[in-house]
């Protein structure tokens, strides 16, 4: 859990001292929900998904804001509540900085891709992409960009996917167990284990 | 005009002993030259070079010429079989066949040739058709290229070099390069003709394709250029034979024509180990100096190569040309060569100053602490 | 009646294939050139050669464990990667640092900045075709500090020196002297490398208004550091978003106008001597003390919370962000490494130019793969 909550907007009052960029996007976009915190170093917005190419749009375009700079574009995986996306942005007029978050659900991990807004979220999106199974919609070349081109089923940043000891080296088993991480790349087979129907994959 | 006495009766035979002669030398001062180059290179980049096989690494040509000649001879199946095995003997001949032309001592060459420059300008053109056919024999399409490459710097430097060297032999009245050596008498040509130096030993480098002129070997699409399907010694005909041949044969025509060979300062004095030690140490100083810009200089692109050929190089040589000509025509005397050669050198090097200035380091922004 | 014939040329473009093992030092990265003639019309990079799953790996191992991850990843500068790792661990659990420990590692920081900028230098020659001497001359000067680094840490390439709260141990005593020896050794190697090539005209005609890109698409493609600067951007995050102790020293920061390749050198080259005029500032400062807290816990466990922590990278900005749930081990390290970032523009750069200024502009970005892939 982070120090978010989820019920955005619904908070009576941010623990956000006022005269903060948070205050400056409330101006810009009155009808978006922020719920708005105070990280570690920046201010940490929480909209909507759906909400998030208009905000990102208007925070790169609107002279106030003027984030012309994205720096970042992490996934995170919060296991049942969901996959997240954080955005970090710094304006280099105005001297302030943002940390942006959208949460979407594990069940359809879709959200609007802001290649087209800023062109150094191309490859930052395809990375959350091929690690979190994350669709960026809009993306002008969604191949796997770290992973092999082929991997596009398997991600291994998530929770979900353990981070298993190499028990096969190149064909020879090395260890008494195989466990099974629930994906074989094709061509591999014939390293899966004979029992579990599994095999090992190698580091990732 | 000085005749070389005959050691032996019979021509054909004396003229054998005399190539065997200069064949051996060559290699000798091939080998000799693949171990120079190591070290001087490695010492400029603060590094000792070959150490350890024999001492101080003499022995390293040996090992390298029997390393080269133990490997396989690797040949693609789809190569044209006459032309990979010609290519190699395509570039390596003429450049041996230059030497013949050379004198190295007031009395003993080869041969004497009354046409002595024009036989070694027209063979040492030859060895670009090595390179086309190495291209085109390999079957591979990144070794044409690079032939087709390496063919145009080499041709196109061929033309300021044969006029730098024409203006030359306009002052000297000959092209036999006795008859040119001998004139030079107490003042090197150098003196007089500094703007053709400059242009003579540019063109050097580049017809060697080192350095800074090495474009067509080193980048052709970021593979080896148009040998690259050659191995062991046909490769080490053309890396080590032919350019350390070249290397020398070039050099010892700079020294003959440019820095009085064999006869300054006192060659005709003092007999003939004189002139020999003279020769010698002037080819291996302009040898170490091609070496030097080797380590030292960034490579130049393929069209600033070109650019710099026919842009520069060529129209410098006609001035040269026509310099010189005025002069002999209307008799002026010598020092004006000295003064108009060495202006138009100094304005040939401005103008490459003042295209390529920098206009000073970037600016910083200072930021004082507590800002 | 004269009919015009037009008859088109038909030409096919090649492709290029550069990599994944390099003529140039630069790691496992492959770039497909698709090449018309002489002049590149195409780009593609390819990276991952490198992944090693650095970021999955931390999220196994405790916050002290998962530093040796920065040092793998950007190994090139790698004072400033675990600068970056542990400030943000701090940031998270509050952890105050003691003076002294600041003051070492600001001053390791900027000589790996150095070391790094010389390694860049030497490659950046090779690459040109200088063939090596350049490349030797940096590398005798990245000894004497690469030697200082060892006596501090113990080893010669992954320092994992710093920890949350500090450094591990103190240097030692003639650590003083000998980096006022190496300030003044650095000052001589900067000189010797810029004698021989920033006014050389080859050197000059290979990199002016090669690569070039603007202010406004250096800014939005993300560029940071050096790249940033030489396009004409005046933006330092030691001085934009001060971190550490880098608000008590005067310093100045190169930028360029023109952002090519020349401007890339010439920003990297001024900055190592500001490098320089920081240690000594740094050294001149510094003061006795511990190294680390007294009351440092045996097992971090920050609070709920997320940070994240940027720092100014020899290469550009180099972020951390952590996330962290309460536990001994971070739930998300994700590492913004400045050359991946960097690496986006190279279409932007290279398109237009000759097959050759390709390698020079890779060059010019200076990536290290292992910060690339992670």
């Amino acid at each position: 859990m982070s120090d978010i909550d989820d019920e955005s907007g619904e908070k009576p009052a941010d623990p956000v001292p006022p005269g903060t960029v948070a205050d400056t996007f409330r101006e810009v976009l009155p009808d978006v929900a922020f719920a708005a915190a105070p990280g570690a170093l920046d201010v940490i917005l929480m909209i909507a998904r759906e909400d998030v190419p208009r905000v990102l749009r208007a925070a790169k375009e609107d002279p106030r804001l003027d984030f012309k700079y994205m720096r970042c574009l992490s996934g995170v995986d919060h296991g049942e509540q969901g996959l997240e996306v954080v955005y970090q942005l710094y304006s280099y007029t105005h001297k302030h900085s943002v940390a942006i978050k959208a949460r979407i659900p594990q069940e359809d991990p879709r959200i609007a891709s802001v290649t087209p807004i800023w062109r150094g979220a191309d490859w930052h999106e395809r990375e959350a992409a091929e690690m979190f199974g994350i669709k960026f919609e809009g993306h002008p070349n969604p191949v796997p960009l770290l992973l092999p081109e082929d991997m596009t089923d398997h991600h291994p940043l998530r929770k979900d996917v353990p981070l298993v000891p190499v028990e096969e080296w190149q064909g020879v088993r090395l260890g008494p167990e195989a466990v099974n991480v629930g994906h074989i790349p094709a061509g591999y087979e014939r390293l899966a284990g004979p029992a579990e129907g599994g095999g090992e994959e190698g580091k990732e | 005009m000085s005749q070389l006495g005959d050691f032996f009766d019979n021509v054909w035979v004396d003229a054998f002993w005399r190539l065997l002669v200069v064949l051996v030398l060559m290699v000798v001062v091939v080998l000799v030259l693949t171990y120079v180059e190591r070290k001087v290179i490695g010492r400029i980049q603060m590094r000792l070079g070959p150490m350890r096989t024999g001492p101080y690494g003499i022995l390293q040509p040996i090992a390298d010429m029997i390393k080269v000649l133990l490997k396989e001879d690797l040949r693609p199946a789809t190569a044209d079989r006459v032309a990979f095995e010609l290519a190699p003997f395509l570039a390596f001949v003429p450049a041996f066949l230059v030497l013949v032309a050379i004198p190295f001592t007031e009395g003993w060459g080869v041969r004497v040739l009354s046409l002595g420059l024009l036989y070694f300008i027209a063979v040492s053109g030859l060895p670009v058709l090595g390179y086309i056919v190495a291209g085109w024999g390999s079957d591979n399409k990144y070794a044409l290229l690079g032939a087709m490459r390496s063919a145009a710097q080499l041709i196109s430097y061929e033309v300021p070099f044969v006029l730098a060297v024409l203006a030359l032999s306009m002052l000297a009245g000959s092209l036999n390069l006795v008859d040119i050596v001998e004139r030079q008498g107490r003042v090197p040509f150098i003196v007089w003709q500094p703007l053709g130096f400059f242009i003579f030993l540019t063109c050097v480098i580049s017809d060697l394709t080192r350095r800074p002129f090495d474009t067509a070997a080193a980048e052709s699409e970021l593979v080896g250029g148009p040998w690259i399907e050659f191995s062991g010694i046909r490769w080490s005909i053309l890396y080590a034979l032919t350019e350390y041949t070249s290397m020398f044969a070039l050099t010892l025509l700079g020294s003959l024509i440019f820095l009085g060979g064999w006869d300054w300062p006192l060659g005709r004095d003092l007999g003939w180990w004189w002139q020999l030690i003279l020769i010698f140490t002037k080819t291996a100083s302009l040898i170490l100096f091609i070496m030097w810009a080797t380590a030292t200089f960034p490579r130049v692109r393929v069209d600033q190569l070109m650019a710099f050929c026919w842009k520069l190089l060529l129209p410098l040589a006609l001035v040269q040309i026509f310099l010189n000509g005025l002069i002999l025509v209307y008799g002026w005397p010598d020092w004006t060569l000295l003064l108009t050669s060495g202006l138009a050198l100094a304005v040939a090097g401005y103008v490459i100053y003042a295209t390529l200035r920098v206009r000073g380091p970037v600016r910083t922004i200072a930021l004082r602490s507590g800002a | 009646m004269v009919v015009e014939e037009e008859r088109d040329l038909e030409t096919i473009d090649i492709h290029v294939n550069v990599g994944p093992q390099h003529p140039a030092t630069h790691g496992v990265f492959r770039m497909v050139l698709t090449v018309s003639g002489e002049k590149v019309v195409d780009v593609v990079p390819h990276i991952g050669y490198m992944h090693r799953g650095a970021e999955k790996l931390s999220e196994n191992m405790d916050y002290r464990q998962a530093l040796i991850y920065q040092d793998r990843t950007e190994y090139l500068a790698q004072f400033n990667a675990e600068m970056c790792y542990v400030m943000a661990v701090e940031k998270l659990a509050g952890i105050e640092v003691p003076e002294r420990a600041e003051y070492i590692r600001v001053i390791l920081a900027e000589l790996n900045r150095i070391t790094s900028h010389y390694m860049f230098v030497g490659a950046f020659a090779t690459d040109l075709g200088v063939y090596g001497t350049i490349f030797t001359y940096a590398f005798r000067e990245r000894e004497y500090i690469q030697e200082l680094f060892e006596s501090v840490s113990g080893d010669r390439m992954m320092y994992g020196y710093f920890r949350p709260g500090g450094v591990v141990w103190d240097v030692s005593a003639d650590f003083k002297e000998r980096v006022r020896w190496l300030c003044k050794q650095t000052r001589v190697g900067i000189n010797d490398i810029e004698r021989l090539l920033t006014r050389n005209e080859i050197f000059v005609a290979r990199c002016r208004d090669i690569g070039a890109i603007a202010a406004e698409d250096a800014i939005d493609y993300g560029l940071s550091g050096p790249m940033l600067r030489a396009s004409g951007v005046p933006v330092d995050l030691r001085r934009e978003e001060p971190y550490s102790i880098y608000d008590r020293f005067d310093f100045d920061i190169p930028v360029g106008e023109r952002g090519d390749v020349y401007d890339r050198y010439l920003v990297r080259m001024e900055e190592m001597r500001q490098s320089v005029r920081i240690v000594e500032q740094a050294l001149e400062q510094m003061p006795e003390g511990p190294v680390l807290p007294e009351k440092l816990p045996r097992r971090l466990r920050p609070p709920l919370g997320e940070v994240y922590m940027r720092t100014e990278n020899p290469r550009g900005e180099y972020g951390i962000y952590l996330v962290s749930k309460g536990g001994e081990k971070p739930y998300r390290l994700k590492i913004r490494s400045s050359c991946f970032c960097n690496l986006m523009a190279l279409k932007e750069m290279v398109v237009g130019h000759y097959v050759a200024d390709a390698v020079i502009i890779l060059g010019s970005v200076d990536i290290v793969l292992g910060e690339v892939d992670r």
